[in-house]
């Protein structure tokens, strides 16, 4: 059975819905800035959304006085975009898949100020919102989703597994339409997390390049709306034809230098889809610009392609590393790379590591025969998943 | 450099939380990572660089550029001993 | 109606009901005994080994190979591991923070680590939605079987903290129970050879529900599935009165997951002669579902 994107919404550090994101991929325009919307003293570059809580909550026509975690003020204006376009009006069955590493972890860190030298302190709204299924419920109760409503974790690959189980929820009946996709904002948790790990590049990140020196976060949402046919109510962008997870099983947070994981999800994707490697368009690669994720996703990519390696980038240098939304925000690009013929730059881009000599897109173009996108994202726990979207023959 | 070999023997077993071992199971000169010595990791390599600018005032900013310095106990306390200030 | 999915084996660590404070604790083992890798098992907290040790001893009789995926569910993840990283970067300001409980704090930390040990590559995905993490769990398990896979393992994991108990006691959520913990897993087949119980059907709501509406749910979930009522098992982790039912979480304490401790109750009723038993569960009148197994 077929399962089609009919749907994009996306709010990320390059735009506040689709228009102004695939504007800003196409003009090279950056979105990464120092950290200015909570407080913290790493002086890193961070793709972080121009919008405070309280901004947010005024765009969306919510109470100030509401507590509401910045997971959910990101996920809901990316949702109602997706909905609005693949323009879904009875909502009672449709089902929704969200997907976060950190859940409400931004509340959860001011509640933990007070809270943690006396338990009796702290106010509770914030904490209750701790769990990563609260923005996912909150969404899903303002918009009145009636079908199966859930949350998938897997650290950075949690966008990517939404999808999946998205169009799994088709293919087996239990949905026509489901809402699939991720959300992270950026907080001190996961700042600090990944400087603990020395993975933060204190400059504008460089996926691919021989001179990469780690990664930037960003926050933000994806999300698209995936239906069987009958239940379309607009001509769809394209399919999804192919998904695929895979375990790397070699080390907590590091990737194999092989690639292992990475290779067994990407051909797993274009296996069930039926397509070779020499069909695929483009690939929008994990990227994150760490020494150890592009080696590894770099030989991937050899081992399957060979000399024959598709035009390829990492949007990365644009909006940050968004952690569990990275495979949510860039699903959507990957989506609108088929349906406008456009493939992404990889900003930054000089020396082609000397292990893979892989060279990546580097100019925008738009208005090419875009068959099949190849999506990736990786997480730690070993966690590689891939999801393949072809255009509608 | 005996001192402070144990001193490290000890710093180690506490912060990479190394069950079972003991300061005379480790032997200076074996190398910390991989298979042969303790057997030690990445995530580790990061824990030590911690051991020593907490410890020793010694930065070191690029895991990578820690290899030969990580070699073993011994070396660590080589580089201790030749670059604190 | 789902496909059916057959258990082949259970693990489970689980509290024996008393509680302390309010806190119902799980008893624990010697994890060495099963987790003997000491160079991961030194980096785990609380809530891993549990996890780990459950699927470990799932997966005793079962080669690495024939184990088409990994599928865990918890309300809160790795709660202690969150908490010591948040407390680091107060008190340290930011600086020179040890990075080990940030990488354990991820919620796919355990189906990572079984994945490392056991050298899986297939499917690893962790499902997180309160009180219906389980049962997401479930449904991607049966489908997963439907595509063709052998064997799913499936798990949940959730541990209490000081803190957590502190902040469900402030909510009023312990007022008629302790708070849980533990730690199941399950090795769910294709085949039912050799295999003791049949989960047959998965239910699941959202919302406040009134107890007319909850019978009547039940019920016709029960006639759906052919269940004669005299001839069942009910274990029941909601407020509603259902007659004959056993409390479970009385022994496993209130939690996200407490359900998957149900479904290892639901096995064991099993082995000793039952031959339909009913999972009703629901947390804070939000999450509810209810899950058929039945004797082979």
């Amino acid at each position: 059975m077929d399962v089609f994107v009919s749907g994009v919404g996306v709010v990320s550090a390059i735009g506040f819905n689709v228009a102004e994101n695939m504007q800003s991929l196409a003009s090279g325009k950056a979105g990464l800035r120092k950290p200015q919307n909570f407080a913290t003293t790493l002086n890193v570059p961070v793709g972080e959304i121009c919008s405070t809580n309280q901004q947010l909550k005024q765009l969306l026509g919510l109470p100030q006085q509401q507590t509401i975690s910045r997971t959910a003020l990101l996920a809901l204006p990316a949702v109602v975009e997706a909905v609005a376009d693949a323009q879904l009006t009875n909502l009672s069955n449709v089902a929704f898949i969200s997907a976060t590493s950190v859940g409400g972890m931004d509340l959860t860190e001011t509640f933990y100020n007070d809270f943690k030298d006396n338990h009796n302190q702290g106010r509770l709204r914030m904490v209750a919102q701790h769990d990563c299924g609260a923005s996912t419920e909150f969404v899903a109760n303002k918009l009145g989703f009636g079908g199966m409503v859930t949350t998938i974790s897997t650290a950075c690959s949690s966008g990517g597994n939404s999808i999946a189980t998205g169009a799994r929820l088709i293919k087996h009946g239990l949905a026509d339409t489901v809402v699939v996709g991720g959300v992270d904002p950026l907080c001190r948790f996961t700042m600090n997390g990944f400087n603990s790990l020395k993975i933060l590049d204190s400059e504008h990140c460089r996926p691919f390049d021989a001179t990469r020196a780690g990664l930037n976060l960003g926050e933000g949402a994806g999300f698209i709306i995936l239906q069987n046919e009958k239940a379309l109510r607009r001509a769809p962008y394209c399919k999804v034809s192919g998904y695929a997870n895979a375990n790397d099983a070699f080390h907590q947070t590091g990737s194999s230098a092989d690639g292992t994981g990475s290779f067994l999800s990407m051909s797993g994707a274009m296996q069930m889809a039926g397509v070779e490697a020499s069909q695929i368009s483009y690939i929008n690669t994990h990227g994150t610009g760490t020494g150890g994720n592009d080696l590894s996703e770099g030989t991937a990519i050899r081992r399957i392609f060979g000399d024959n390696v598709p035009a390829f980038s990492s949007v990365k240098p644009f909006i940050g590393h968004t952690l569990g939304a990275s495979e949510g925000i860039e699903a959507v690009y990957s989506v609108l790379s088929i349906a406008k013929g456009a493939v992404y730059p990889n900003l930054n881009f000089t020396t082609p590591m000397p292990e893979t000599n892989l060279v990546p897109q580097t100019k925008y173009v738009s208005g090419q025969t875009i068959k099949h996108v190849l999506s990736n994202a990786f997480g730690f726990g070993g966690n590689d998943s891939s999801v393949l979207f072809s255009a509608v023959e | 450099m005996e001192e402070l070999i144990e001193k490290l023997k000890g710093q180690l077993i506490e912060e990479l939380n190394l069950e079972e071992v003991t300061p005379a199971d480790i032997d200076a000169e074996a190398p910390l990572f991989g298979d042969g010595g303790l057997g030690l990791d990445s995530i580790d390599a990061l824990e030590i660089i911690l051991i020593l600018e907490r410890n020793y005032g010694i930065k070191i900013e690029n895991p990578a550029q820690g290899k030969e310095i990580f070699y073993s106990v011994k070396t660590l306390a080589e580089y201790i001993t030749k670059n604190q200030k | 109606m789902i496909t059916p999915v057959y258990i082949r084996s259970t693990a489970s660590i689980h509290s024996d009901g008393q509680a302390q404070g309010n806190a119902k604790r799980a008893v624990e083992p010697d994890y060495k005994e099963v987790i003997t890798d000491a160079g991961l098992r030194r980096r785990m907290s609380r809530a891993v080994k549990m996890g780990v040790y459950s699927a470990l001893t799932c997966l005793a009789d079962t080669s690495s190979d024939s184990v088409g995926g990994i599928i865990t569910a918890t309300g809160l993840g790795c709660l202690a591991d969150t908490e010591k990283f948040m407390k680091s970067i107060v008190d340290n300001n930011e600086q020179l923070l040890t990075p080990t409980p940030f990488i354990q704090s991820t919620f796919n930390t355990i189906g990572g680590q079984v994945a490392l040990l056991r050298k899986i590559h297939a499917y690893n995905v962790t499902y997180v939605h309160r009180a219906l993490s389980v049962e997401s769990a479930l449904i991607d398990a049966v489908m997963h079987i439907a595509e063709g896979a052998d064997n799913i393992l499936l798990g949940a994991v959730d541990e209490i903290t000081e803190s957590s108990v502190d902040i469900q006691q402030r909510m009023g959520m312990l007022r008629n129970n302790a708070a849980g913990e533990g730690s199941q897993f399950f090795l769910l087949s294709r085949n039912s050879n050799g295999c003791v119980a049949q989960i047959t059907d998965i239910s699941t709501r959202r919302g406040a529900i009134t107890q007319t509406d909850f019978a009547t749910w039940v019920d016709s979930f029960l006639s759906n599935n052919n269940v004669d009522k005299t001839d069942l098992v009910v274990l029941n982790g909601s407020k509603q009165v259902l007659t004959n039912a056993i409390d479970f979480k009385n022994q496993c304490g209130e939690y996200f997951t407490a359900v998957a401790f149900a479904l290892w109750q639901a096995v064991e009723q099993i082995k000793s002669g039952a031959r339909n038993v009913l999972i009703a569960n629901s947390f804070q009148n939000t999450n509810h579902s209810l899950i058929l197994i039945k004797a082979l």
